[in-house]
C-alpha cells in the first residue's frame, strides 16, 4: 500500500487533537484509510439522546472522489436506508476536493436534524413520514432509543 | 575609502507569486491537496519547476496544477472550482507547466463546457451563467 | 592371655575360643587354633586342621559362622596394647607418629601377615564372607593408623609432591599405593588426588591468567594440564587400578578461568578490541564440552553468573551521570561486538544491552552524537562511520534473507528472553538507530546537519551524495525526500550560475519550506547596494521563472570584498556594514549604521570592532567610526 497522502495524515491529526462537537472519529489501526464513527443524534430531533456508530471509507483516488459513508446503527429516516446508506448531495454529485472528512461528517449531522423526504433513499419510510410526520416521529425515536441507546446514557426511552 | 564587491555568494529562497489582482494574499494552501503551494501536490517529489500552479481567473483560488487535473478528470467535478463551485478558468502563463500538462487542462476544461452545453439544451431551465462566463 | 581373657569378659563377644560343642564348633576351633600360633614362617597346616577345614567349607552357614568368630578373634588383637603386628610390637600412638613410610610398609605386611595365614589353610572362603573378612580388617587398620590424621599427611605429603610424582624416585609410591588399594582406601586417595589437582590448576590459573586478555593462555592452560596434572595423576591412578579423563581435567580448568573471566569481565569488555583473544577463548570455555561428563545447568549457571555480574558493573560503572554520551556509545558498541564473540546467538547480548539502550535513550545528545558518528564527524565514534561505510556490503548479504524460507532455521536458545529478536542485533547502526522508536529524528538530524553543510558550501557534494546514498540504504529510500529536495536546490543553482553572468552574484536558491529547520528569520536589512544587486538579480530571476519570486536570506552567503588592497570573505553582515564606509571619509555613527542595517547596536559595534581589529576602521567615540586612511 501506498504511504498516506499527507492530507490525509493532517485531516485524522485534526479530528483526534481537534473533533467536531458530538462526533469522534478514529482511524482503524490496520487501515489509517477506515475510520470508526460515533455520532450523537442532534438535540431536538428524534435522533436525541442516540449514539450511532456509522463507518467511513477514503478510497484511494480521495480527495478526488468523496469518502464512503454507512451508518451500522439501525435508524429511521427517510434519506437512510436499511442497509445504512445515506441519501446526501456531497456524498455524491456535489462533492469538491475543499470538503473534508470532518465537514462531510456535520453534513450528515445536519441530515438528522432536517430529514428530506422529498428525495428519499428509503421509500417506505419517506411515504410514512409524508403521511403521518408525527407517527414517522414516533417510529424514529422508539428506533432510536431501541437499537442507538448511548453507551452511558440517561436511558430515558420514550 | 573603496570597498569594492568583488563576488557574492548569496543564499535566497523561492516563492509564487500569488498575489491575486486587488484582493490581497491569497491561500497559503492547495484547497486540493492542503499542502502549500510552495511545496509539491502528493504526486510530485520536487516542488517549483517540477510541480507549477494553476492560477484561477475569475475566482481567486489557486491550485497545484496536478492537483486540479486530477479534480477536472473526475465527472463530478462538472469543470467547477472546488472552492467556489464556479466553473474553473484559469491564467494563461508562460512557462507554467508543460505544454502536454497545459494541453491535457484545455481539453478538460473544454469537455466539461459540451458537457454543461448538452445538459442545458436538455434542461432549458438550468441556469446559463456558467456559459456567460465561459465565453471570455 | 591375661589381658585377652579380660577384654572378651568386658565385651563378652563370642571368639574361636568359646567353641566347644559340636562338630562344626569343634572343627572352627581347631583352625582358629591352629591362626592363633601365628606361625612364623607359616607353616603346612596338620591334617586334622585341614579337615577342620573342609568340614568348615561345607556349606555357607558354617562360612559364615566361620568368619564372624575369626573377625572377633582378630578385632581382639588389635585391641591389645602393643599389637602384635607382623611379628613386631606396635602400640597406634607410636605407629601415628611414624613416618609415611613405616606406616605404610607396616600396614602392608601385617595385611599381607593375616591374608597368608588364610592362604596357607587353602580357606576358600565365599565372596560374601571373604567381603565381610575383609572389611573388618581394614577396619581395624584404619583405626590403627588413625585415619583423619593418615589421610591429612597423605594429602601434604601429595600436594608437596604432586608435579613430580611421575618422576618421584625417593619414595617407594608404588608401596603406598598397593596400601591403599590393600586397606580399600583408594577412593579417599582418588578424592585426595582431585582435591589437590583442583588447587594446583586453580592457583595456577589465578597466579597466571589474571587480567591476560590481550595474548592467548588456552594452549598454555592445556599443556599445563596435560603435562604437569594430567601425566602426574593419571601415573597415580593407573597404579591404583583407576582412570580420569583428561577432558574431565581440561572442563575443570575452564570451569576455573571462566569464573576468573566472569569476574573481570566488565574490564575485559571495556578493554576490547584489546581484549578480543579472550573473549574468542571464553567462548571457547562456554563450549567446552566434555564428553558425557558434560552438565547444561552448569553451562546455564555460568550464562547466568556472567550476565548477572556484567550488569551489575554497567548500574554501578556505565549507567551514570559522569559518563559522557560518546563514551556511553562506544561503550555499546564494545559490548555488541564482545557479546556476540561470547555467544554469536546474540541471547546474552539481547539480555545485558537492554537497560544501556533504555539509558541511552535518556541522553539529550544522543542523536546528534550518533549522526556526527555516522558521517564521520566525530573522531571518537569512527567506528559508526566504518559500520556505515559497510553497509553496502552487509545488506546486499541480508537482502535475499527470509527467516521463512530458512533451512538452517533453530529454535531461539531456551535462556532467550520472549521479545528476542536474533538477526537485528548484530548490525550495529541497526541496534543504535532502533533503541528510538522511530527512526524519523535521525532524518530530521541528517537533513539539518547535510543541510547545514550545503548551505555553507562545507562539503564536496559528491561527499555529500555518497552519504545519503548509503544512509538510504540504511534508513529506505523514500525517508530523505526532504534532503533529496535539498540536493536538488543546491545542483539547481549551480547551474544557475553560468546563465545569469553579468553580476558577480551567485545565489543559492532554496525551496524554502524544506529548509525551515536550517534558515532563520532574517535578522537585518542588506546594505542597500547589495540590496541593488539582488534587485537586478530577482527581476532576471522572474523573468526566467513566471509568477516566481526570490528572498534574500541574509544571515548566510559570504561576499567577497577589496579593502585597501586586500580581500575579505566575510558574512553579509559584516560586508554591509563595512559598505557603509565606501566612498565615505565621514565618521559615522553606530546608530545610523543600526538603523539604516536594520541592526542592534550591540551587534553593530561587535562588526564595528571587528573591522577596527582588522586595522581598516578606527573608532573615534564609542558612537563614532570612521575608515582608517
Amino acid at each position: 500500500m501506498a504511504a498516506l497522502p499527507r492530507r490525509i495524515i493532517k485531516e485524522t491529526e485534526r479530528l483526534i487533537s481537534d473533533p467536531v462537537p458530538g462526533i469522534t472519529a478514529y482511524p482503524d489501526e490496520s487501515n489509517l484509510r477506515a475510520f470508526t464513527v460515533a455520532m450523537d443524534g442532534p438535540d431536538s430531533s428524534p435522533y436525541e439522546h442516540g449514539v450511532f456508530d456509522l463507518e467511513l471509507y477514503l478510497p484511494d483516488d480521495y480527495p478526488m472522489c468523496p469518502p464512503k459513508v454507512r451508518f451500522l446503527t439501525r435508524i429511521y429516516h427517510p434519506n437512510i436506508d436499511k442497509l445504512g446508506r445515506i441519501c446526501l448531495d456531497v456524498l455524491k454529485d456535489n462533492w469538491s476536493p475543499a470538503l473534508q472528512i470532518r465537514t462531510i461528517l456535520l453534513s450528515i449531522q445536519a441530515l438528522l436534524a432536517s430529514p428530506n423526504p422529498d428525495d428519499p433513499l428509503a421509500n417506505d419510510v419517506a411515504e410514512d413520514w409524508k403521511k403521518d410526520e408525527a407517527k414517522a416521529i414516533g417510529v424514529a425515536k422508539e428506533w432510536t432509543s431501541k437499537y442507538a441507546k448511548s453507551h452511558t446514557a440517561s436511558g430515558s426511552a420514550e | 575609502m573603496k570597498v569594492q564587491v568583488l563576488e557574492w555568494n548569496a543564499v535566497a529562497s523561492w516563492h509564487w507569486d500569488l498575489k491575486v489582482d486587488d484582493s490581497g494574499v491569497a491561500d497559503e494552501l492547495c484547497g486540493i491537496c492542503r499542502v502549500p503551494f510552495d511545496g509539491t501536490c502528493p504526486s510530485c517529489k520536487y516542488p517549483g519547476t517540477d510541480c507549477p500552479l494553476i492560477l484561477g481567473d475569475g475566482c481567486t483560488h489557486n491550485f497545484h496544477l496536478h492537483c486540479i487535473l486530477k479534480w477536472l478528470e473526475q465527472d463530478t467535478s462538472k469543470g467547477l472550482c472546488p472552492m467556489c463551485r464556479q466553473v474553473f478558468v484559469y491564467k494563461r502563463i508562460k512557462n507554467m507547466g508543460t505544454s502536454e500538462e497545459l494541453h491535457n487542462l484545455q481539453v478538460l476544461i473544454e469537455g466539461h463546457k459540451a458537457m454543461r452545453e448538452r445538459e442545458n439544451e436538455e434542461n432549458e431551465f438550468d441556469s446559463f451563467e456558467d456559459d456567460v462566463r465561459m465565453t471570455d | 592371655m591375661l589381658s585377652s581373657e579380660l577384654i572378651s569378659s568386658i565385651i563378652p563377644t563370642p571368639n574361636l575360643s568359646d567353641i566347644n560343642a559340636g562338630e562344626l564348633e569343634n572343627d572352627i576351633s581347631i583352625i582358629i587354633n591352629w591362626i592363633k600360633l601365628f606361625p612364623q614362617p607359616i607353616a603346612e597346616p596338620t591334617l586334622r586342621v585341614k579337615s577342620a577345614v573342609k568340614s568348615v567349607l561345607k556349606d555357607e552357614s558354617s562360612q559364615f559362622q566361620f568368619t564372624k568368630l575369626l573377625n572377633n578373634s582378630i578385632n581382639e588383637n588389635f585391641q591389645l596394647e602393643g599389637f602384635h603386628m607382623d611379628g613386631m610390637n606396635i602400640c597406634p600412638d607410636e605407629l601415628q607418629g611414624a613416618d609415611l613410610a613405616t606406616v605404610i610398609s607396616r600396614v602392608i605386611n601385617t595385611k599381607r601377615f593375616y591374608d597368608n595365614l588364610l592362604i596357607s589353610l587353602n580357606l576358600n572362603l565365599s565372596t560374601s564372607c571373604l567381603n565381610l573378612y575383609k572389611k573388618n580388617i581394614n577396619k581395624n587398620f584404619k583405626l590403627l593408623i588413625g585415619e583423619e590424621v593418615f589421610l591429612a599427611k597423605i594429602y601434604t605429603y601429595f600436594d608437596e609432591n604432586f608435579l613430580r610424582l611421575n618422576s618421584f624416585h625417593d619414595f617407594n609410591i608404588i608401596l603406598m599405593l598397593q596400601f591403599f588399594e590393600a586397606i580399600e582406601m583408594k577412593n579417599e586417595l582418588n578424592q585426595i588426588l582431585i582435591n589437590i589437582l583442583i588447587k594446583k590448576i586453580k592457583f595456577y590459573i589465578n597466579e597466571n591468567f589474571k587480567l591476560a586478555w590481550s595474548v592467548p593462555i588456552l594452549h598454555t592452560l592445556n599443556n599445563f594440564i596435560e603435562h604437569q596434572i594430567y601425566s602426574n595423576i593419571d601415573f597415580v591412578l593407573k597404579s591404583l587400578h583407576l582412570s580420569i579423563d583428561m577432558n574431565d581435567l581440561i572442563k575443570i580448568g575452564y570451569n576455573e578461568l571462566i569464573s576468573l573471566r566472569i569476574n573481570e569481565i566488565y574490564s575485559i569488555i571495556i578493554d576490547y578490541p584489546k581484549s578480543e583473544i579472550s573473549l574468542v577463548e571464553l567462548n571457547r570455555c562456554l563450549n567446552f564440552q566434555n564428553s558425557d561428563n558434560f552438565d547444561p545447568n552448569i553451562e546455564f549457571y555460568q550464562r547466568n553468573k556472567l550476565v548477572e555480574n556484567f550488569s551489575d558493573n554497567v548500574n554501578k560503572n556505565l549507567l551514570n551521570a559522569g559518563i559522557n554520551t560518546i563514551n556511553l556509545i562506544k561503550t555499546y558498541i564494545k559490548i555488541i561486538k564482545s557479546f556476540l564473540i561470547l555467544d554469536p546467538k546474540g541471547v546474552l547480548l539481547d539480555k545485558v544491552i537492554r537497560p544501556v539502550r533504555k539509558y541511552l535513550k535518556t541522553r539529550d545528545d544522543i542523536i546528534n552524537k550518533l549522526v556526527l558518528g555516522l558521517l564521520n564527524k566525530e573522531p571518537e565514534l569512527v567506528e559508526l562511520s566504518r559500520e556505515l561505510q559497510n553497509t553496502e556490503k552487509s545488506f546486499k548479504l541480508f537482502k535475499n534473507f527470509d527467516e521463512l524460507n530458512d533451512l538452517n532455521w533453530v529454535p531461539d536458545p531456551i535462556d532467550a528472553l520472549p521479545d528476542f529478536k536474533k538477526f537485528k542485533i548484530n548490525d550495529i547502526i541497526q541496534s543504535l538507530i532502533s533503541i528510538f522508536d522511530s527512526k524519523e529524528i535521525f532524518i530530521v538530524e541528517f537533513t539539518k546537519l547535510f543541510g547545514n553543510k550545503m548551505i555553507n558550501s562545507e562539503e564536496d557534494l559528491s561527499v555529500i551524495l555518497k552519504m545519503i546514498n548509503l544512509l538510504k540504504l540504511r534508513f529506505g529510500k523514500n525517508e530523505f525526500f526532504n534532503l533529496d529536495i535539498m540536493v536538488k536546490d543546491f545542483i539547481n543553482s549551480r547551474s544557475n550560475r553560468g546563465m545569469v553572468d553579468s553580476t558577480n552574484l551567485n545565489c543559492l536558491i532554496l525551496s524554502h519550506l524544506y529548509w525551515s529547520d536550517i534558515i532563520e528569520t532574517p535578522s537585518f536589512t542588506l546594505h542597500p547596494s547589495l540590496l541593488l544587486t539582488f534587485q537586478a538579480y530577482n527581476e532576471m530571476y522572474k523573468r526566467e521563472n513566471f509568477n516566481r519570486f526570490l528572498k534574500i536570506i541574509p544571515n548566510f552567503g559570504t561576499v567577497k570584498l577589496s579593502l585597501e588592497g586586500k580581500s575579505y570573505n566575510v558574512p553579509l553582515d559584516k560586508a554591509s556594514v563595512i559598505l557603509m564606509f565606501h566612498d565615505n571619509n565621514e565618521p559615522v555613527s553606530v546608530a545610523s549604521i543600526s538603523e539604516t542595517l536594520n541592526m542592534s547596536e550591540y551587534f553593530t559595534n561587535k562588526i564595528l570592532e571587528f573591522w577596527v581589529s582588522e586595522g581598516i576602521l578606527l573608532k573615534i567615540t564609542p558612537q563614532l567610526y570612521a575608515s582608517n586612511e
